[in-house]
């Protein structure tokens, strides 16, 4: 991990890599208020800047990305802190159908598991794989868990899978195979809102758990 | 007003411009797989060149009209008949009310736009009308119409200009393409990865859609990294997964990806992608990323007089 990170290049976006969490999330917030770029994503240790070749030089594409990268102008990295977003989430067994697996690879009891995944900090790291899935990252060392042998045909929106380290939250129903701990309330990801999904690089996430009653009366009348 | 769908084929979706400036969100671009396509029969209804219109893939489709419009086909050649009488593709064909329209198999390329001279109804999300199946959002209902399906439509207000595609603009057909690329992010890490990858001639599997292709051929050599932190790749990444078979992603295909990177398509040939079928053939040819960027230009001077408005 780099402060600068290596750079490289296509004919339509540049790509920065082996870069660290701090300087990603400094540098997508910056590009994302240059308005030259088409995409700004950010990977767990790297960033793409895509943009249009024929509409653009590359002389001023330069120009941004110098801009960019000594930050003339522009607020210093974490001048604000971070937005945290508080996710309710249930941790009834039906929710979390991999909990056995989980608790017994941290060493824990199935009972202990809910407040534990509650008190940790988690950051948004990226959202991939699928519209609004999110990666969050537990800076603490966890014991690693694995994905499932077999994934599972269909997982529903809200499941939040864990792999030690590594959270990852189903925005929409699909195919997963990340064990499964709970299920979070908040909707993650909706393409009628923008930005379409809640989440977004940089941020903290906090999980609120709820009882199995609380979980039904947030939920009652709401339908995704 | 409607059209409605009477077969609906292997899969016939509303498509336009893509979702743009949502990969930050996990959201894939979506939208037509040959926007090139998508333009020369949007040009022939008189409409703008992302306009929605019906992405037909290979098998075909019929439509009864209810309203009095004008349609043109272009992409994939097939047949194209008006209550049964027979049109050419790249043409402005007046339908009247309740006439089917029919649209035959395509023998080579996969994707056919028809366009529509009235406006297709559909409330845009993202800024596009466009459907994204996957996630079961946009276009009608989020996903491949079906039969019985009926599209909305606010009847046209003039008629377009009859029209037909100059033959000189109209494209060539084959199912054997060449691709030009660039070399991937992780392209150094295989050993001699696009040698191996420029030198062979890919088939395309069976397990191909709009998200990506699974390419079949001589196996490349291991790459030296196994392990990558999940990263951003775009419509055009080609991937190298551990069975050393390639994976080119398409307008649907996912934002990021832990697989190597051995190339990039570049943007000025993208459109192609949409028109590989199953069987069909791919080769690669390296470029830079200078030399890919002035084909785009010129890739754009050329269409300028017909298509004005074409983004790739």
């Amino acid at each position: 991990m780099t402060i600068a990170g290596k750079r490289f290049e296509t004919d339509d976006h540049i790509l920065f890599r082996e870069l660290d969490r701090q300087r990603i999330e400094y540098l997508y917030r910056i590009a994302k208020a240059q308005t030259v770029w088409q995409e700004v994503v950010p990977g767990i240790d790297s960033l793409a800047l895509q943009y249009d070749p024929a509409s653009i030089d590359r002389e001023e594409i330069e120009r941004l990305i110098v801009e960019l990268l000594t930050g003339d102008g522009q607020p210093e990295p974490n001048a604000s802190a971070p937005e945290t977003v508080t996710l309710p989430i249930c941790y009834a067994a039906e929710f979390g159908p991999d909990q056995a697996m989980i608790a017994e690879r941290l060493g824990m009891t199935i009972g202990d598991l809910p407040e534990w995944h509650a008190s940790r900090d988690w950051h948004v790291a990226m959202l991939g794989f699928l519209p609004g899935f999110a990666y969050l990252a537990c800076d603490e060392d966890i014991p690693a868990i694995p994905r499932l042998a077999d994934p599972r045909a269909r997982l529903a929106a809200g499941s939040v899978g864990l792999l030690g380290d590594q959270c990852g939250l189903y925005a929409l129903p699909g195919p997963g195979g990340w064990p499964i701990i709970g299920r979070v309330v908040t909707r993650l990801f909706d393409p009628h809102a923008t930005p379409p999904a809640l989440l977004r690089a940089g941020m903290c996430v906090r999980f609120q758990p709820l009882s199995r009653q609380e979980y039904d009366a947030l939920t009652t009348g709401k339908r995704a | 007003m409607s059209i409605i769908v009477t077969e609906p084929g292997l899969q016939t979706s509303v498509q336009g411009s893509p979702f743009f400036g949502f990969r930050d969100s996990a959201m894939p671009a979506a939208g037509a797989a040959d926007p090139l396509a998508l333009a020369l029969a949007n040009r022939l209804v008189g409409k703008a060149a992302a306009d929605e219109a019906l992405e037909i893939t290979l098998s075909g489709a019929s439509f009864r009209s209810e309203i009095a419009m004008h349609v043109a086909l272009a992409g994939a050649p097939c047949s194209l008949e008006i209550d049964g009488a027979k049109h050419e593709n790249h043409r402005t064909i007046p339908v009247r009310a309740g006439q089917t329209i029919r649209i035959g198999h395509a023998a080579s390329g996969c994707r056919s736009y028809l366009a529509l001279s009235a406006r297709i109804a559909i409330p845009a999300i993202m800024g596009s009308g466009s459907t994204y199946m996957p996630g079961g959002f946009g276009g009608l209902a989020g996903r491949a119409l079906q039969a019985g399906d009926e599209v909305q439509l606010e009847p046209p207000r003039e008629s377009p200009q009859p029209a037909a595609t100059p033959a000189a603009m109209q494209p060539l057909w084959t199912n054997e393409r060449l691709l030009r690329i660039c070399a991937g992010a992780e392209a150094e890490a295989f050993p001699d990865g696009l040698e191996q990858l420029c030198a062979q001639r890919w088939t395309i599997s069976p397990r191909s859609s709009r998200m990506g292709l699974k390419l079949e051929g001589e196996r490349l050599s291991q790459c030296a990294v196994d392990a990558l932190a999940s990263g951003p790749v775009f419509p055009g990444t080609l991937q190298c997964p551990p069975d050393g078979l390639p994976y080119l992603l398409g307008v649907d295909g996912q934002t990021s990806g832990g697989y190597p990177r051995i190339a990039e398509v570049i943007r000025a040939d993208r459109h192609l992608i949409g028109q590989l079928k199953p069987g069909a053939y791919v080769r690669f040819a390296l470029t830079t990323a200078g030399r890919a960027r002035a084909i785009l230009r010129e890739k754009y001077a050329a269409w300028s007089g017909w298509l004005p408005d074409l983004r790739l």
